[in-house]
């Protein structure tokens, strides 16, 4: 059973599992195998789907936490030993 | 509604019988059938429980449904797809669970060899660092009865402390014939506890419908049909 998308004026009207083979016309509008950037609401153009982020987003999150963690990182590890500091840097 | 008993007059008789005339039986309440099958009081007529014998017990993708030879009754258990949860990384203060997808339960009346329509929603998605996405919706026709399950909500991330978790998915119940004996249904929105768990107490199908956690797609529970049949 795979996932599908059901795809209204260019929208992710929904997402489905499906076998592919049972009969489904009665479901309103175009059905289309999903990839990973198919989500509900997302958009469907040009035979792709647009994803839920662009990877300029999921970067600037990513360096968002890179900071807060290196911030976290200098504040507790001015009290810790250099053996601590390094535990920390590998757990946090 | 009451039924009544329209009564003439009373009187009195030998051995302290009491004697009702003018109660005509066709306009009371009438006999349940008789045929071996459970049957309770729905409005005005007679319903059958579905307590006959247990035919066969199945799990359906979308697609159509055929009612197997010998069914008279169902149980539907109906799931919406759960809600994608949310991290976002930065520790335990800004992740959220996925909302629950709606989940219904009902008994029907069915008829051998007829045919249901059936959509099954997938779970949602899960981006690891943002928020998660929203559950597919179920839904499950029979004639003109419709039943309706809306996926649960992804969660929010970086919605802060106390904040953020998935909304419950929304159902919808419609039998303008009443060929239903019975329903109800429920969902949750998700956990927006710091730790980012769902929330998925008193899902009614637990395999089904449940909302993601803030950690992985593991967790989240696609929607689902699953059908027992009833001879």
């Amino acid at each position: 059973m795979n996932t599908y998308a059901q795809i209204i004026n260019n929208k992710v009207a929904n997402l489905l599992l499906w076998d592919g083979i049972s009969p489904i016309d009665f479901i309103e509008g175009e059905v289309v195998l999903a990839d990973e950037n198919a989500w509900v609401g997302g958009s469907y153009e040009d035979g792709a789907f647009i994803p839920q982020y662009t990877q300029e987003e999921l970067d600037a999150i990513e360096e968002e936490q890179g900071q807060i963690r290196r911030h976290i990182i200098e504040k507790i590890g001015a009290n810790l030993t250099s053996e601590e500091k390094a535990w920390l840097e590998e757990n946090l | 509604m009451t039924s009544q008993l329209r009564v003439d007059r009373i009187s009195p008789a030998n051995n302290s019988e009491i004697i009702i005339d003018g109660f005509d039986p066709e306009s009371g309440i009438p006999e349940a059938p008789i045929d071996g099958k459970l049957y309770g009081r729905k409005d005005s007529g007679w319903s059958q429980f579905a307590t006959g014998a247990l035919l066969s017990e199945n799990r359906y993708g979308s697609g159509t449904i055929t009612v197997p030879a010998g069914a008279f009754t169902a149980e539907l258990y109906v799931s919406g797809g759960g809600g994608g949860g949310a991290n976002h990384g930065d520790g335990s203060h800004n992740r959220a669970g996925g909302g629950q997808g709606y989940q219904m339960r009902s008994n029907i009346n069915v008829n051998e060899f007829e045919t249901m329509n059936a959509v099954v929603g997938a779970k949602g998605t899960f981006n690891g660092k943002a928020n998660g996405g929203p559950g597919g919706q179920t839904t499950l026709t029979y004639k003109d009865l419709s039943i309706v399950c809306g996926g649960g909500g992804g969660g929010v991330s970086g919605a802060g402390s106390g904040k953020g978790g998935g909304a419950a998915g929304v159902g919808t119940f419609s039998d303008p014939s009443g060929i239903s004996l019975s329903h109800d249904g429920r969902s949750a929105m998700g956990s927006h506890a710091q730790v980012g768990e769902s929330n998925n107490a008193g899902l009614i199908d637990p395999e089904n419908g449940a909302g993601g956690n803030s950690y992985d797609v593991i967790t989240i529970g696609p929607g689902a049909i699953l059908i027992k049949w009833y001879g």
